[in-house]
């Protein structure tokens, strides 16, 4: 982008030392630093502890597409003086595409972009994890969500009967 | 690290999080995972019962009545079962969507009326309740709805299940206090003048009103605050003045068979419209008439947005 040149940046560091340099706009994205920077205005270096280098990558990923999407869509209506709709509605599916295609990963990974988004708050972000854990419960017997999470089992078969006989609808199929 | 149960490893926060985006049927079946599911769903903030998750849409494969009524007594089951066993005692969202209703409940008597006195207590943000009864004449709409100060959005559809009923709930609260309400959707109601000058006293900051086949018993709407207005597909028998000097948005779509006008006046906001017109019948200088007779009133509007679809 060559405009960043001359936009602020900003440096967060992620639990392992990493240093990500940033546009503030970039930052800005996440609520938390949006107001550490409101606080403290002339704060370059953010160290985020709870955040590893390898998710933090990720979040910034998710935040620049996020931006030059808000962007291009700003830059185009400034332009035509209003917004085609057409247009608008292919760029909000070219995006949705990106957060499909951004959210294909292992279960670990889904759950500490769901803490960094949660920490940093992010809520696009925030929203777009914790869907896409919800769909891999939604019509999910507990077999296979414990299989899909990894989630040991430590229930007696004295108690799965007993929550089954609690709640027995809960665990029928829909049709 | 990618094989191990990082999930359940996450603040409750969290996880009642991942469960207020699913049907309350998954939420509650989480607990069958691990011990430490056991009782995260119980303080889920979002409940949505559908009917769906318990029998299909299309009702046609049941060839005993029988089986239907042991599947929606179930149904009205595990609604109470859960509202009687979760731990906390906030509901932010509350949806229900029953469609195919077999059972005939006697008056007063519909289960609708011992839930939403116990979720309105919750101070709900979002009410929504759909549903489709056996008989005419049924009131199932309870009156603690209307005076549930937290409610900013509610959506009731209330629809008889026999097509050719003409029947249409009427809505009648003695009291309508609704101070935080700002979007309304009602569906197949009877509106009576009564009921709309309380809701526009009740309601002072209502923005967005939605009616869907609904029985106009009205001769005007004219209220404060208005942003935004859908008429779709209702009946009046007699011609409606709409007057809202604050109305951003309208949307009307009308059948042409309807015999009464709707007369449009002090809409200077206005700054889109979309009026619909839908013929059934092929008559085409009708649409011409009365579309010609909305558009008059419409004056001032920067966008408008016209589609006859014959």
């Amino acid at each position: 982008m060559a405009r960043s040149s001359t936009e602020n940046m900003i440096t967060l560091m992620s639990s392992d030392g990493e240093e990500f340099m940033v546009t503030e706009k970039v930052a800005r994205e996440c609520t938390t630093i949006r107001n550490m920077l409101e606080d403290d205005c002339v704060i370059t270096n953010i160290p985020l502890p709870n955040v590893t280098s390898d998710i933090l990558s990720m979040v910034i990923e998710y935040c620049m597409e996020h931006v030059a999407a808000a962007e291009k869509a700003a830059a185009e209506t400034a332009e035509k003086g209003s917004s085609s709709a057409p247009a608008a509605a292919k760029a909000n599916k070219d995006l949705e595409e990106w957060d499909k295609a951004f959210m294909n990963v292992d279960v670990y990974t889904l759950c500490d972009l769901i803490l960094a988004a949660n920490y940093l708050n992010v809520s696009g972000l925030l929203d777009l994890t914790i869907q896409t854990a919800a769909n891999l419960i939604k019509g999910k017997s507990p077999e296979q969500i414990r299989k899909t999470f990894h989630i040991q089992n430590d229930l007696s078969l004295e108690e799965e009967e007993k929550i089954r006989s609690q709640t027995p609808w809960a665990f029928e199929k829909s049709e | 690290m990618a094989g191990a149960d990082r999930i359940s490893g996450l603040h409750d926060s969290i996880l009642t999080h991942i469960l207020s985006f699913l049907p309350t049927k998954d939420a509650v079946r989480t607990r069958g995972l691990s011990k430490r599911w056991r009782n995260v769903w119980a303080s889920v903030t979002v409940l949505s019962f559908d009917s769906v998750d318990f029998w299909p849409d299309d009702i046609s494969s049941f060839s005993f009545r029988s089986e239907m009524l042991e599947r929606q007594d179930k149904f009205v089951k595990f609604i109470d079962t859960v509202l009687a066993a979760r731990q906390v005692q906030q509901v932010d969202r509350f949806r229900l969507a029953w469609k195919y209703q077999v059972r005939n409940y006697p008056p007063h008597g519909h289960p609708v009326r011992r839930w939403i006195p116990i979720v309105v207590q919750q101070l709900p943000r979002v009410l929504s309740i759909l549903l489709q009864p056996r008989l005419d004449r049924v009131d199932i709409i309870p009156e603690p709805i209307f005076t549930c100060s937290s409610l900013e959005e509610i959506k009731l559809q209330v629809k008889n299940r026999a097509d050719h009923s003409i029947w249409h709930d009427r809505l009648n609260p003695m009291v309508v206090t609704l101070p935080h309400l700002r979007k309304l959707n009602l569906g197949h109601f009877r509106i009576e003048a009564d009921f709309m000058d309380k809701l526009f006293l009740g309601c002072p900051i209502l923005e967005e009103v939605e009616l869907y086949s609904c029985w106009l018993d009205i001769s005007h709407i004219s209220c404060g605050n208005l942003r935004s207005l859908v008429i779709n597909g209702c009946y009046h028998s007699r011609a409606i003045e709409v007057s809202i000097p604050s109305l951003q948005n309208l949307k009307v779509t009308v059948m042409c068979s309807q015999p009464a006008r709707l007369v449009f006046k002090n809409m200077s906001s206005l700054v889109k419209a979309s009026i619909c017109l839908l013929d059934l019948n092929d008559v085409d200088f009708v649409i011409f008439d009365f579309g010609a007779e909305i558009l008059a009133g419409l004056s001032g509007v920067n966008n408008n947005n016209n589609n006859n679809n014959n």
